[in-house]
């Protein structure tokens, strides 16, 4: 459509304005198409359309533009919008998307939001759709009040980039085993037929892990691996089965293939003893086919994997580095004290954890059973779960989302009145569990396309019902900063009284009890999770600062008037607390049954390298004499990038060769 | 010195154990503690006391230390006053 340029005078006659669409064409002015986007995406009455659009282009006469595009169009339709007071409608008909100069930044500048996300032009393209997937979520997904409330770091919503996926999962090599390895969902990609030989099985399972990884926020979990793979192992000689192994490792070591072009985030859990639950199942073979015999019958081949995998573990890569993926989690019950070998192995264990520190020790006591995942998320197995044990290709469980609650800005916010927080508390709660409940029916409406949906592995249905067992999932309510909490409440950090300490139990006890009426009032499954709040952490530090500097100065943790601020996570102890190892783990440990969900303890080793023996016995201690559900090891250690020396501790140049061309590793959260 | 108690509802155990406890802390002019380990008070010291099952019963010294303790069980009368005394 022609336009009269007044500005300069132009006859718009002899001078059409071009608009550059975003479907990568190039179109000749009509306002109608402002009327027409207005109407469809907004639902604005058709006159009221054409009075904005008819202003939009009152405006652009007075340009002297000669193209103008799609998305600047679109900004100053949303401008007029706003000067009408038609603020509902500006907010849906915005735009998403980020700035030239942050595009520019994100090319030469690295990402720092996540530690498993190393720089590269995949974790650009992971940046950009994060960017508008959370500008989605927050605009579209969640209401206003829970958008607020994020945004002014009341809560947290973790992985709002990943808004279309669910969190994490846990899952079955045995679905594998039972049904091949369709690897989209849908059956257009190549499908294999169930593996017949161990190799394929490891690789099926790595490339499943890898596609899942596409499909959740979070981290892909693999139950008692050691104990599926073993009826592939009949027969093989210990160098064989230590080959296969090392294979696994690498195999989930080296695939930084997925979202982002980072490594698949995996756990694998391994038992030592047969687990109770899956003591009398038939066991599946090559093939996909039933071998005869139960699990029972395959101790010795699952055994001799975990040693095989600890043992890889221990050597670590080429260069000696620790394996970051996958996660070892080694499950200790009171039947593994009671198998036989169970010392040796402990050791083991245990000097992977001293030189290297991938060893998660998970404590199942009495008749608990868990499958652990992510940085410290487990499902319990209910009644109804260990029942699917009888079919393990049924056991998938997964966490839908998790929202983190900032607990020192509900002090701050109460002014150290201790009903208030209560309330405070209470409020930020209610909104996490409305915030579950609108990621839950988002994810929902997804679902409900089937296998025309983005998510097609997890409506994939191969087994009577889709993989993905919606009515399975939890909803994590995780915490933030309890020390921070009780210390400003009660001038004392948890370490430094009984009172403080008890205090802190008695927040997350209330915590808990609202958690599950909560749960029953919005009828979802909402345990409490400690947070891996490895950003998190700073996120609220940082807001509180800004926003209640008097009150954040007090007990904010780090380098105060710097950027290097945080609180300390979840229910954790202050980390420079001078605590012994064995106070430390026993103290955080009684936090640990009034968190469902996952909790764990980090015993920093720093420098020190204990001997394999006494870690053992820590362990064992730990296990016995204590309620700490899972702990691990946390050495530090530095890796030349020139000459490849491992040394112990954080070191700025390397002692073999002086480069500074160094590498510190260290746990995170 | 303080004894505490944890109980709770359908714990055939739990009401025997209460009426020990409270008898013998009645004869000797003492007050227990009693924590239902389901609500937010109880669940808390439950936690703190690293209590497991119910019934527990725990004596502490001043200092909210456990001196002796019996989990998931009864304690006979003789062994409480036992306790107590020493």
């Amino acid at each position: 459509m022609a336009v009269k340029n007044k500005k300069n005078d132009v006859d718009s006659e002899d001078r059409t304005l071009f608009v550059r669409t975003s479907d990568d064409d190039i179109r000749s002015w009509d306002k109608m198409f402002i009327v027409r986007s207005l109407v469809n995406e907004v639902n604005m009455p058709e006159a009221d359309a054409l009075k904005v659009a008819t202003e939009v282009e009152g405006f652009i006469k007075y340009s002297s533009l000669k193209f103008v595009s799609a998305p600047l169009v679109r900004e100053i339709t949303n401008t007029k919008l706003l000067e009408h007071g038609y603020e509902e409608y500006r907010k849906k008909y915005t735009r998403l998307g980020l700035p030239l100069n942050d595009m520019t930044g994100l090319f030469f500048n690295s990402n720092k939001e996540n530690s498993n996300v190393h720089h590269s032009s995949e974790a650009i393209n992971l940046t950009i759709s994060g960017i508008a997937k959370k500008e989605y979520a927050l605009l579209n997904v969640f209401s206003d009040d829970i958008a607020t409330a994020y945004q002014n770091g009341t809560i947290h919503l973790h992985d709002l980039d990943y808004i279309d996926r669910p969190y994490c999962s846990g899952n079955s090599i045995e679905f594998l085993k039972k049904y091949g390895l369709v690897m989209d969902g849908r059956g257009n990609l190549t499908v294999a037929k169930p593996a017949k030989h161990a190799d394929v099985l490891i690789l099926h399972m790595t490339k499943f892990a890898a596609a899942l990884q596409g499909q959740f926020a979070g981290a892909i979990g693999w139950d008692a691996v050691n104990l599926f793979i073993a009826p592939y192992l009949k027969g093989m000689d210990y160098d064989r089965i230590k080959q296969l192994a090392q294979m696994m490792i690498y195999e989930f070591a080296q695939q930084a293939v997925s979202r982002g072009g980072q490594v698949t985030f995996t756990d694998t859990n391994y038992y030592w003893e047969v687990p109770k639950h899956f003591l009398d199942v038939p066991a599946i073979g090559p093939g996909g086919k039933f071998t005869g015999n139960t699990y029972s019958d395959y101790a010795e081949e699952a055994q001799m994997f975990a040693r095989a995998a600890f043992e890889v573990y221990l050597k670590g890569d080429a260069y000696g580095r620790p394996f970051f993926f996958p996660k070892p989690d080694l499950h200790i019950t009171d039947r593994f004290f009671k198998t036989d070998g169970n010392e040796e192995f402990l050791d083991l264990a245990s000097e992977v954890a001293t030189k290297m520190g991938n060893t998660y020790f998970i404590f199942d006591r009495g008749d608990e059973a868990k499958i652990s995942e992510c940085c410290r998320l487990q499902f319990k197995l209910n009644e109804s779960d260990l029942l699917d044990a009888k079919s393990p290709w049924k056991m998938r469980y997964s966490a839908m989302q998790n929202v983190t609650i900032n607990l020192p800005r509900a002090a701050y916010c109460a002014r150290g009145d201790e009903t208030v927080l209560l309330e405070k508390i209470d409020n930020a709660m209610e909104l996490s569990a409305k915030a579950h409940v609108q990621k839950k029916d988002f994810i929902r409406r997804i679902l409900a396309l089937g296998s025309a949906s983005s998510l097609p592995i997890l409506t994939m249905n191969l087994d009577g019902e889709p993989y993905y067992r919606f009515d399975k999932a939890s909803f994590l309510l995780g915490m933030l900063g309890l020390n921070e909490l009780v210390q400003y409440v009660t001038g004392e950090e948890m370490h430094e009284s009984v009172g403080a300490y008890k205090f802190g139990l008695k927040t997350i006890a209330y915590m808990r009890k609202r958690a599950e009426e909560l749960g029953k009032k919005y009828n979802i499954h909402m345990p409490l999770e400690q947070t891996p709040a490895e950003s998190t952490a700073y996120r609220m530090a940082k807001l509180d600062m800004e926003h209640y500097p008097k009150s954040a100065e007090k007990v904010v943790k780090g380098k105060l008037g710097t950027p290097y601020i945080y609180y300390t996570n979840s229910t954790y102890f202050n980390i420079g607390a001078p605590m012994s190892p064995m106070d430390r783990v026993t103290k955080e440990g009684s936090f640990h049954p009034l968190i469902d969900a996952g909790a764990m303890t980090h015993v920093w080793l720093g420098e020190s390298q204990p001997e394999p023996r006494s870690l053992t016995n820590f362990v064992m201690k730990t296990f016995k004499n204590t309620q700490n559900t899972q702990i691990a090891f946390s050495p530090e250690m530095t890796l030349c990038k020139t000459c490849h020396n491992k040394m112990t501790g954080l070191k700025d140049k390397c002692d073999r060769c002086g480069d500074i061309k160094v590498d510190g590793i260290t746990r995170c959260s | 010195m303080e004894v505490k108690i944890f109980w709770q509802d359908n714990c055939p155990n739990c009401s025997p154990a209460k009426l020990v406890v409270r008898d013998v802390m009645e004869d000797m002019g003492l007050k227990v503690k009693e924590f239902n380990v389901n609500d937010v008070e109880g669940m808390s010291e439950a936690a703190f006391h690293a209590v497991m099952g119910t019934p527990t019963t725990i004596v502490v010294d001043s200092d909210d230390s456990e001196i002796v303790s019996w989990r998931s069980q009864i304690p006979s009368r003789e062994e409480l006053i036992d306790a107590i005394k020493n």
